[in-house]
Formats: structure tokens, sequence, C-alpha cells
């Protein structure tokens, strides 16, 4: 079965409780797994496991400090299939995001129908 | 040795002008239609196509702008029954090297070819030569280099490149190979995963929308391929692209603009466009789930990736650089590996490709602790059981079949029992097993799937004294 692990950073407040709420109504056939800090997402992605084609990972961006942290961190997300919901528009933050070579990007602004469409049709796949 | 295509629905002409090509010491092919002439030249390219005008599926004067996008174009040499004013200055204009008529001497087509291979030769000669930056690519195996060298070319040009190959191969680590060698590595390389997009999603993720467009259109969104202006889109699963967007992509791809969904004003963009697919995208033109004259664009430059069992001596080499970079050794903690560990690296068939490989032996380094040198043991038992089962197989072939004491005499003179049959194929594969696995109980009992109790019974029931 495939993995969710899902990254919503425990100041991103209510943005991030009602995103994590719509991915765990709305995904079906996967198991999710949510981590709050950065440290604790990355021993999850330093762990080895043999099913490394089975984890799909979710990073809610709330702000641009957020996008940056993980931009020094980018090593650890290398040939990961990556799907992100990002803060806002610029064109910093577009530049930066195709840095991490993501399946699927999103906006917070624009909702999270098509995120969740994505996501299901990759746990299908 | 050159090679020369000829493309007429004359056979007796192809032949004619084989012989002659032939014995000018050039290799000479031919196809009777233009659609088959075509698939052949993008397949494997040549240095000159004799092109008849009048073909049963088409005009070869129109097909000259279709060949010229190859990105290493042969000379065209238009050939006709047909002498046509018009036709001559067409071809000639469209930068065909020659026009010639089918009623001229022999001579006519060796005096042209023969300039034209010189022609060729000259110009082939002036190509730089440019080595490529490939951090993340590793091996040095034949099959390798022959991909490099096709990176190299597809990274000087600016044309569609189709990399195929199976899972796990790296198709999307060589398309940013390319992209990081072109002019366009200052700008974006952005990545369209045509299989994780459904249907209703695709259009506007590559089109971009207009505020309005469609329900849940609240506003403007821009699509990939603008984001990939200057820079290089790259379709991952080409192949899932829906038919519909396929008409609207081509054309996007021909023109560099497009309008997005719902939008009055179009949009120009200029990408590059390099896809990737594990499938048969011919089969799929076959059966019409892909569009040919998308697949003929895409298939501009074709980069097949082989499957890592085929890449001889890599194995090795990406198993080591992998070690070297792995996180858990990162601190000046030394790991060497074994041979028996390598052997078991090369016996194994690799079915996902490097990235099994590069997690495997991740995955090794995590499980392997302290332990300085690796062994076989730290390899993860579905490597080893498979492993196992061929060297049992291998075994089972190369030896010939003991005669054991329990048999019954007839079974030398003709046809066994079947339950003879079955006691002594029995016990040659528990013999088998016992020395394969050297006599540890766990492995022969992993591999045959016996439970420890049963294995030792039939030990006991036929003789074998595995230690």
């Amino acid at each position: 079965m495939k993995k969710l692990l899902v990254f919503i950073h425990q100041t991103a407040g209510e943005k991030g409780k009602r995103f994590l709420s719509i991915i765990q109504d709305r995904i079906i056939n996967a198991t999710i797994e949510t981590f709050h800090t950065l440290e604790a997402f990355e021993i999850k992605l330093k762990q080895k496991n043999p099913y490394f084609d089975q984890q799909i990972l979710v990073l809610f961006v709330d702000t641009q400090v957020r996008l940056d942290q993980f931009y020094l961190k980018k090593e650890i997300f290398l040939d990961k299939k990556i799907v992100m919901v990002l803060p806002d528009k610029t064109a910093e933050t577009i530049s930066k995001v195709h840095r991490f070579f993501p399946r699927y990007f999103t906006f917070i602004e624009d909702g999270y129908e098509d995120i969740c469409d994505v996501l299901n049709k990759m746990i299908t796949h | 040795m050159p090679d020369v295509l000829i493309i007429d629905d004359d056979e007796q002409i192809c032949k004619f002008l084989s012989t002659i090509f032939m014995g000018m010491g050039v290799n000479t092919a031919y196809q009777l239609t233009l659609q088959k002439g075509l698939a052949t030249l993008f397949t494997s390219p040549v240095d000159i196509v004799f092109l008849d005008v009048n073909l049963p599926d088409g005009n070869g004067l129109e097909a000259i702008h279709i060949i010229k996008q190859h990105p290493v174009p042969p000379e065209i040499i238009i050939i006709t029954g047909d002498e046509n004013v018009d036709g001559a200055e067409l071809a000639i204009r469209s930068k065909a090297w020659d026009y010639i008529s089918k009623k001229g001497s022999y001579k006519t087509f060796k005096f042209s070819l023969d300039r034209a291979l010189e022609y060729r030769r000259q110009k082939q000669s002036k190509l730089p030569e440019k080595a490529i930056k490939r951090e993340a690519i590793v091996g040095e195996s034949r099959l390798l280099s022959i991909c490099l060298d096709k990176v190299s070319k597809a990274a000087n040009t600016d044309f569609p490149v189709l990399i195929t190959g199976e899972t796990g191969t790296g198709k999307e680590i060589f398309s940013r190979a390319i992209h990081e060698n072109s002019r366009r590595k200052h700008h974006e390389f952005v990545v369209v995963d045509c299989a994780s997009l459904p249907e209703h999603l695709v259009e506007s993720t590559l089109f971009g929308h207009a505020k309005g467009a469609f329900t849940g259109a609240d506003s403007d969104k821009t699509g990939l391929m603008k984001m990939a202006d200057k820079g290089t889109l790259f379709l991952d699963e080409v192949g899932e692209l829906p038919l519909e967007v396929q008409k609207k992509f081509l054309r996007a791809l021909q023109e560099k603009k497009f309008r997005p969904v719902g939008g009055k004003i179009e949009v120009t963009s200029d990408f590059r466009v390099i896809c990737a697919t594990h499938r048969d995208l011919e089969e799929m033109v076959k059966q019409k789930r892909f569009r040919q004259d998308l697949f003929f664009r895409l298939f501009s430059m074709h980069i097949h990736l082989p499957p890592l069992k085929d890449r001889e001596g890599d194995i090795t080499l990406l198993a080591r650089h992998q070690l070297d970079h792995a996180p858990d050794r990162s601190e000046g903690n030394d790991c060497t590996m074994s041979p028996e560990f390598l052997t078991e690296l090369r016996t194994y068939e690799w079915p996902g490709n490097v990235r099994e490989l590069v997690n495997t032996i991740d995955l090794v380094c995590s499980e392997a602790g302290g332990d300085t040198t690796l062994f076989p043991h730290h390899l993860p038992e579905h490597i080893r059981a498979f492993n196992i089962r061929n060297k049992i197989k291998a075994y089972k072939k190369e030896q010939p079949r003991p005669i054991d004491s329990h048999k019954a005499p007839e079974q030398s003179q003709g046809i066994q029992t079947l339950k003879d049959h079955i006691e002594r194929t029995k016990s040659d594969y528990m013999q088998n097993l016992v020395s394969i696995t050297q006599g540890n109980v766990k492995d022969a009992c992993r591999v045959s799937g016996l439970s420890r109790g049963h294995f030792y019974r039939l030990l006991q029931q036929y003789g074998i004294k595995p230690f």
C-alpha cells in the first residue's frame, strides 16, 4: 500500500489543520503519516526501506521561510515523488519550487480539490 | 561506412540504385512508402536520403521539412520520373541537396551521391566534441557511453528528445543532464508528470487557464508550458497524455504559442521539450492511442536507456559510488564490499534497475551498522533468495543425475513408475538444496519453503548428511 508522508509545520496553524483534515477525508487506499518538524521529517526520509517506490511526500509549505528551509535540505528530497502546496505565486517561489522537481504543485489560496485528485491518481497508478 | 536510404514506391528502381550504391561501398536500404521511410529515418539515422516525389501515401517534396527537423538531418536528393520546374525549385528552396531525374544515367546518381557524401564528411569533421557534466550518471559500460554520446548531441541542439527505458533506468536524470548541459541551463527544468495528472487537470496544468474558464477557476493560472519559457519542459510518461491534449500540445510545440483554457489571448513560450516513457509509443501509434504526427515530432532524437543488468561492469561502479555517498557512511566510516557480496549484486537481475540498486545499497549501509565489510548476508532476503533459486536451477542443469541407492533396478531399463520418479526428483532436489546452501538450514528452509522439521525428515528419508 502506498504511504503519504505529509509535512505540515507545527506553526502552520488553522491552514495546516484544514489541509490535513481534507487530506485525511479525501485520500483513499493509502496510509498517512504526518510530521510537524523538519528534524523529524528528515530522520524519516533518511530511514531506508525496501519499498522505496511506495512513498509520496506531501509538503505543505506555509511560508517562504519554510520553502527556504526545504531548499537548504533539498538533497533529502532527491528522486522522491513530491507534491507541494505553496504559499504564494511569486516568481521567486515558482523558481524555487522547480528545483524540487515536484510531480505536482498547487497554492494555498487555490484550495485542495485538485491536489487530492492528483494524489488519489498517484496512489492508484 | 555511410548509410543511404531510398524512399521510392518503384521497387525496381530501389533495387537498381541499391546495387549501384552498394558497389560504391555504401550501406543502402529502401522503403516503398513515405510513412515507412520516415519511420526508418527517425529510428536509425542515415547520411543521404533519395526521396521520390510521388509516393502512394504522400508527396516527397512536402516531407522535406519533416526530415530537416531531424537533429542530424541527412542530405536529401529528390528523384522524380516527372520533372517539373516548380517542383525542382521547391526542392532546392527547401534545401534539398539535388533534384535528379530517374530517366538520367546511373552515373548521375553516382555523381550526386559522391558529392553529397563528400560534403557530409566535411561538415561532420567540423562538429565540435563536447564533454558533458554527468554528476548523477555513474558507469563506464559501452551501452551507457552510447547514451551519454546522445545526451551530448541532444544538449547541443534544441530538438525534442524522447527517452525510453524500463522503470528505474534514470530517464529523468538523463533529461536533467541534457538540460544542465544545454544553453537553457540557467532557466527552469519543469516537470510534467502525465501519469499523475487526472484527465480533467491535464489541459489547465499544461496550458494554464483564465479566471472563470470553468467551475473552480477563481483566478488566472499560469501553465507549466509558460513556466518553462527559455528552459526545458520535461513530460514524464508522455504516453499517458490524453489524445485531445496531444493535438493542442503538438501545435504549441510547433508554434511555441498557445491559448490557456478559456483565455482570449495567445501566450508565447520558448521551451525545449524532453519526453520520457516506459511504453512502446510506436505500438500506441498503431493502436491509435498516440498521435502519429506528435510521435514523429518527439522522435527527433531518441535515447533508449538499457536495463541495469545489461550494463556490464556498471553494477560494481554504481554500488561503490553509492556506498561512498550513503548518508550513514558520510563521517569517514569506511566500508568495503566483499567479493561474495559483489558476486551477489552482479547475479541479481535488478528489475527496479539503478533506483533499486541505489536503494538497496542505502538499505544495506543502514542495516550494516558498524560492520566495515559487506557480506551477502547484509543483502535483503528477497535478493539472496532470488540468487539462490537461480543458482539451484543452474546447478541442476549442469549436474548429471546421481544414481541413488534407494532406486529400483528397473529404472535403468526404461520408464520408471510415477512414484519412483517423484521420489528421485525429491532426492535430487534435497541434495542440490543442501549443496547450494552449503548446509545452512535457515537458508535452505527459506529457499525451499520447507519447515525446519520437514527439512530434517526429508534428509533422513533420503539418507542425506548435510554437514
